[in-house]
């Protein structure tokens, strides 16, 4: 309304001071009705519903030019008494109008040029000072956009968010992003409540995947990081950064048969099915095969067939690992079969004639499913897997061997990591191998024979 | 950072050096710097569109910058010094404003400046992303390589945000970074706000010579009260968002809207001049923001509205310098469908 009021009063005024100039005024009036909020609402919103932000920042912001004019104008025509009350009643309405400004209320001293909070900048020049010695950038400006995509090999950094932090909960995290374009950035909320929690584990987010990790300065993080043998590169009363520099080989093996694959039952983590005199033969060799590694780290699932291929593994190793227990990891388990559970395949079959498993528990990349027999998903499966792994590998001792036994569903997460491999189905102790390289896994070998084992190795 | 400050140097002192030995420019030194700063905006835009589009080097297009503007700026200078020394008398009456306005008004626009360059505030989303994008240009030597949210590698100019794309004000931004060895960060948060926001008022000056001619009191208390109506309104009104230089409508809206106003009546231009610097002016707001492609013929068709009633007639003079204008839209719009 005062804005429809001083605008009105200055064509009145200059026009009726006889000067051309109040034509000046005209192209400004129409952008005012053009774009005005009311006459926008009932033309052309339903055509270019964005359109009406133009509207709204250029009709305000055209608002102090024709409050302007508007009072030269009219301080010009009241003579001079009026003219000191003109600036009083200015000063006035500023003065009431000034409570909104938004400057008075997020108005940061600055710590530095660049605008950032110093921890922030501390972490980033940091960050970046490393990735510069550590990091070959040439490849950026030879490979053509094709060539990246396929190989986008930028290191990657994990940034905590914790919207404690500061107004918008992402300063650490878009700080590192508008420093440097060297590494590629995921973020993961870790709320405090999490992070100072008795069974808070820093490897269920992912922290394996990246060659940096930046996060709070938080002692519960420190310690979890530095106990997975994290480098801490930069340290300040805000903040850490860490670098992930872990090499750690597992090897995997399935457990040996048991009495339900004789049977061709499907037995998932409902189903403590026992070794057969065969599996546990089995376990014997892939015991011997294995025998001359020292294992930093055995871990198996909750079931018994796990467990019992384990020690018998164990068992024949001649190194110092005989020393070492096995650890049961309840996100190894197998898959849970839901209403099928225990069942044998004909039975399945006589029951869902079309069961498959995409379509009973779905892909590898579908998170939404929802199991019509009330069985774990696939995708829910291969994250568990692969939070496991990296879990295994950020516990391993640099350098270090670990030993997992677990169950054929580990094929499902090794399909999606290893998308251009062929990985067959698991057998029964049969030995697979993966390294881990500072975030980065490669597969050595897969489903070997352990007879075969020592060629391959 | 040395070549910045020659940079600068050489952008003021042209047009002073330029005004004074040819006094029959009618354009006033600020005007000349819109003029130039419009020139050199044009300039790099073209550059920067064809560069993106062809996916070539971003340091090649900064040499090839330097080379256009290096001879623009030398035939400007070897035409002021051999061409014919034109000296005219145009006595200021600037002397007779009122000292205590003057100060007041040169006093609450240098305290504007301070106070929005210094305490800046120092997070606000879109700035996060487009000072992203101009940092990658930098770091990668390349045209929007990463997409600037996800950071992930765009496959080809198609891909591309066109918006992003053809809007040559961040790889302008980026280009000045690089020059002067400065990070991004400090000239978007720190080094162009002041620049802008003067940029701004100027503008305002200028439109103020269009309303009250040479009645410098009221042209002092007009920017007085624009002065404080920016720095004490309510967030939409305020030209907070100046200090984000990122955000090119504000450019538009706050600079070259009263500009593009200033330029098409001003008395002082011929009308064939007055077309170009109004091309290049439209040719900027359309390549600075999208909000320029919308509002450009808005402001046209309220400028010619003028014509109509002072005429009371449509002339074909009108229409075809209605559509010379309306040129930068019209190639926008052809570059935006066709990318």
């Amino acid at each position: 309304m005062l804005y429809a009021v001083c605008f009105l009063a200055v064509i009145f005024l200059l026009k009726n001071n006889h000067s051309k100039r109040w034509i000046i005024i005209i192209p400004v009036f129409v952008i005012v009705i053009v774009l005005n909020p009311f006459f926008a609402h009932f033309t052309y919103k339903r055509i270019f519903p964005s359109f009406l932000e133009y509207g709204r920042l250029t009709w305000v912001m055209l608002i102090p030019f024709i409050i302007a004019l508007a009072f030269v104008e009219f301080k010009d025509r009241i003579g001079k008494k009026g003219k000191s009350r003109c600036w009083v009643v200015l000063l006035l309405i500023l003065f009431l109008f000034s409570g909104g400004n938004p400057f008075f209320k997020f108005i940061v001293v600055p710590q530095n040029p660049y605008k950032l909070n110093c921890s922030v900048l501390d972490i980033c020049t940091e960050l970046d000072s490393d990735l510069k010695s550590s990091f070959d950038y040439s490849y950026v400006h030879t490979s053509t956009r094709a060539d990246l995509s396929e190989n986008d090999n930028r290191p990657t950094i994990l940034v905590q968010y914790d919207d404690a932090q500061s107004t918008t909960g992402s300063c650490l995290y878009w700080g590192i992003r508008q420093y440097t374009s060297r590494v590629l950035l995921a973020n993961t909320v870790i709320e405090p409540v999490d992070y100072s929690s008795e069974d808070f584990i820093l490897s269920d987010y992912g922290i394996s995947n990246y060659q940096y990790f930046a996060c709070t300065n938080d002692k519960h993080l420190k310690n979890q990081a530095l106990s997975y043998g994290l480098s801490l590169l930069a340290e300040n009363k805000d903040y850490l950064l860490f670098k992930n520099e872990k090499e750690v080989t597992i090897y995997f093996v399935r457990h040996g048969e048991t009495e339900a694959n004789v049977a061709e039952l499907l037995a998932g983590s409902g189903t403590d099915a026992m070794l057969t005199q065969l599996g546990q033969a089995q376990a014997e060799e892939a015991g011997e095969a294995l025998s001359g590694i020292e294992f930093s780290q055995i871990y198996t699932s909750e079931l018994t067939r796990t467990k019992d291929t384990a020690q018998i593994i164990l068992s024949k190793n001649q190194s110092k690992t005989l020393q070492k227990q096995a650890k049961t990891y309840a996100k190894l388990n197998d898959i849970d079969w839901g209403d099928v559970e225990g069942m044998s395949i004909s039975d399945v079959l006589s029951i869902y004639p079309d069961f498959s498993e995409e379509t009973y528990i779905g892909t590898i990349s579908n998170s939404s499913f929802v199991s019509p027999i009330h069985a774990e998903s696939k995708y829910s499966v291969a994250s568990r897997m692969r939070t496991a792994l990296g879990h295994i590998a950020m516990s391993t001792d640099n350098n270090g061997d670990a030993l997992v036994v677990g169950h054929s569903c580990m094929q499902w997460e090794l399909h999606y990591m290893f998308s251009n491999e062929d990985i067959p189905t698991l057998n029964n102790a049969y030995i697979t191998v993966l390294e881990y390289n500072r975030g980065e896994w490669t597969l050595k070998c897969v489903n070997v024979d352990p007879n075969q084992f020592s060629l391959v190795e | 950072m040395d070549q910045i400050l020659l940079g600068t140097l050489i952008f003021f002192l042209v047009p002073v050096y330029i005004k004074k030995r040819q006094s029959s420019i009618a354009l006033s030194t600020i005007a000349l710097y819109f003029v130039e700063a419009i020139v050199l905006f044009f300039v790099w835009t073209v550059i920067s569109v064809f560069f993106t589009f062809k996916d070539y080097p971003f340091n090649v297009s900064i040499i090839l910058y330097y080379i256009i503007i290096g001879f623009g700026y030398v035939a400007i200078i070897i035409y002021a010094v051999l061409g014919k020394y034109h000296k005219t008398h145009k006595p200021s009456s600037f002397s007779c404003a009122s000292k205590y306005l003057s100060a007041t008004t040169f006093g609450i626009i240098c305290y504007h400046i301070f106070r929005l360059t210094y305490f800046q505030a120092y997070e606000y989303r879109d700035n996060i992303s487009y000072i992203s994008a101009i940092n990658d240009i930098i770091e990668t030597n390349r045209f929007f390589l990463y997409n600037e949210i996800s950071g992930k590698v765009i496959l080809g100019h198609t891909n591309m945000s066109r918006k992003l794309a053809l809007s040559a004000w961040y790889t302008f931004e980026a280009a000045i970074s690089y020059i002067s060895g400065l990070h991004p960060l400090i000239i978007v948060n720190t080094v162009l706000p002041p620049f802008i926001i003067l940029f701004s008022y100027m503008s305002y000056w200028l439109l103020s010579e269009l309303l009250f001619e040479k009645q410098y009191n009221k042209r002092l208390s007009f920017l007085l009260v624009i002065a404080l109506l920016f720095q004490f309104l309510t967030e939409e009104t305020s030209t907070l968002f100046l200090i984000w230089p990122t955000w090119g409508k504000n450019l538009v809206l706050s600079v070259l809207i009263p500009i593009y106003l200033y330029f098409y009546y001003t008395p002082d231009l011929k009308e064939k001049s007055r077309h170009v610097i109004l091309v290049l002016t439209g040719f900027s707001a359309c390549f600075i923001s999208t909000m320029g492609v919308v509002l450009i013929p808005i402001l046209i068709i309220g400028c010619k509205i003028h014509a109509i009633i002072e005429k009371k007639r449509i002339e074909l003079k009108d229409i075809i310098s209605t559509l010379t204008l309306l040129l930068p839209v019209l190639i926008y719009a052809v570059i935006f469908i066709l990318w």
